[in-house]
């Protein structure tokens, strides 16, 4: 019994010990931002864990006006880049964004037009964040 | 201030309702509950996006002082809503190949999201099937708070399983988790979080105090989650359990 103990205790750390040199391993390589110029910035609440967070992605990607998706979790951000082939109104895309938002368990605090990709009610391009 | 000590109120009341549901009797054998990014040994409030699918693969180990027990378990899990979600689970004993079903729900009822936090609590239900294919064996209906953070997270859940055919083996569980990731990293990279639990049952009479240590490490949608549990405390006349180790891969798409 002592001997399968020890090994049990043996393995554990060895899983955690395994698990932190893949995490270490990956962590090198993938921190960078690829998404560098948004054409919005949703920012959300509650991005606590990224393996929660997969389906805000999910979701958004679904979307046909989305063309690429980064969410940036300490900041608590989501940047989006539309498809320049789709126009699309404040109008339309904002209740579109927070019901995502919604679905994925999150709540939408706001959300910022860095482009002018989306237009306002009159038609003009939308930019209120930089 | 006034929200937080809202729902810690809440957290507390739901806790004492669920805890005045009755303490029952007997020995009972703690399975997996696996429903998302929770606990490793213990249930957490977090549920699957709307329409979101999860399947989950795990191995436990039982050892006690009379038997040893190796199990596998399979999960699928679906988000009915953002806060309502489903999970069918099938448990197969490896020395009797024998296969047991349950249906649970998650009702995630209160929920405050915060930059980089979520405060949130959640109704917890189920029906376990009897392994020999047919009837009702028992039920199960919880409670479950807890703020999860990027750095700090902490759970806190009650839970009472009554059996059916034997109220007698009824049995009360309450578990406190902490979790802390040693490093915040960002959304592309794998995500470690340790968990340290104090998995609790009530019997009547009788006590069982465990401690656990585990980590989940994830990866985009991947999670992996293996624990070690021991006994930290019994009273006299309840079974000395040895430990227990479990392992999954959950994967949600």
């Amino acid at each position: 019994m002592q001997y399968v103990r020890e090994h049990m205790v043996r393995y554990s750390l060895a899983w955690l010990l395994m698990a932190l040199i893949w995490a270490g391993g990956l962590n090198s390589g993938y921190a960078q931002s690829h998404v560098k110029k948004p054409d919005v910035v949703l920012w959300v609440k509650g991005l606590s864990c990224p393996f929660c967070a997969y389906g805000l992605e999910k979701k958004l990607k679904k979307l046909s006006v989305v063309k690429d998706v980064e969410v940036q979790m300490d900041e608590g951000k989501v940047l989006i880049v539309l498809d320049p082939g789709q126009p699309v109104t404040q109008e339309d895309f904002e209740p579109l964004v927070a019901r995502v938002v919604k679905e994925a368990g999150f709540t939408l605090e706001r959300v910022e037009y860095t482009s002018g990709h989306v237009l306002d009610a009159s038609g003009h391009p939308n930019k209120t964040g930089s | 201030m006034r929200s937080y000590r809202t729902y810690v109120g809440l957290c507390m009341m739901g806790i004492l309702a669920s805890l005045g549901v009755g303490v029952q009797t007997a020995r009972a054998q703690s399975r997996v509950p696996v429903l998302k990014h929770e606990p490793i040994f213990g249930v957490g409030p977090r549920t699957i996006w709307k329409g979101g699918i999860g399947f989950e693969v795990g191995i436990a180990q039982d050892r006690t002082a009379r038997n040893e027990q190796l199990a596998l378990e399979y999960e699928i899990l679906y988000g009915l809503t953002e806060s309502w979600a489903v999970t069918l689970l099938a448990e197969q004993a490896l020395n009797g190949m024998r296969t047991v079903f349950s249906l649970r729900s998650k009702f995630r009822f209160f929920k405050k999201d915060v930059r980089g936090g979520v405060y949130h609590t959640a109704v917890l239900g189920g029906i376990r099937m009897r392994d020999s294919g047919g009837g009702l064996d028992g039920l199960m209906m919880g409670l479950s708070g807890a703020y999860e953070g990027r750095r700090w997270l902490l759970f806190m859940t009650a839970r009472q399983r009554i059996r059916q055919a034997r109220v007698r083996d009824s049995i009360l569980l309450y578990d406190v988790a902490l979790g802390v990731r040693p490093v915040k990293t960002t959304y592309y990279q794998p995500d470690l979080t340790l968990m340290a639990e104090l998995n609790g049952q009530l019997f009547f009479p009788g006590h069982r105090l465990l401690g656990a240590l585990g980590f989940w490490l994830t990866y985009r949608n991947w999670a992996f989650k293996p624990g070690l549990q021991w006994m930290l405390f019994r009273t006299n006349n309840i079974d000395e359990g040895k430990y227990r180790w479990v392992g999954s891969v959950e994967v949600h798409f």
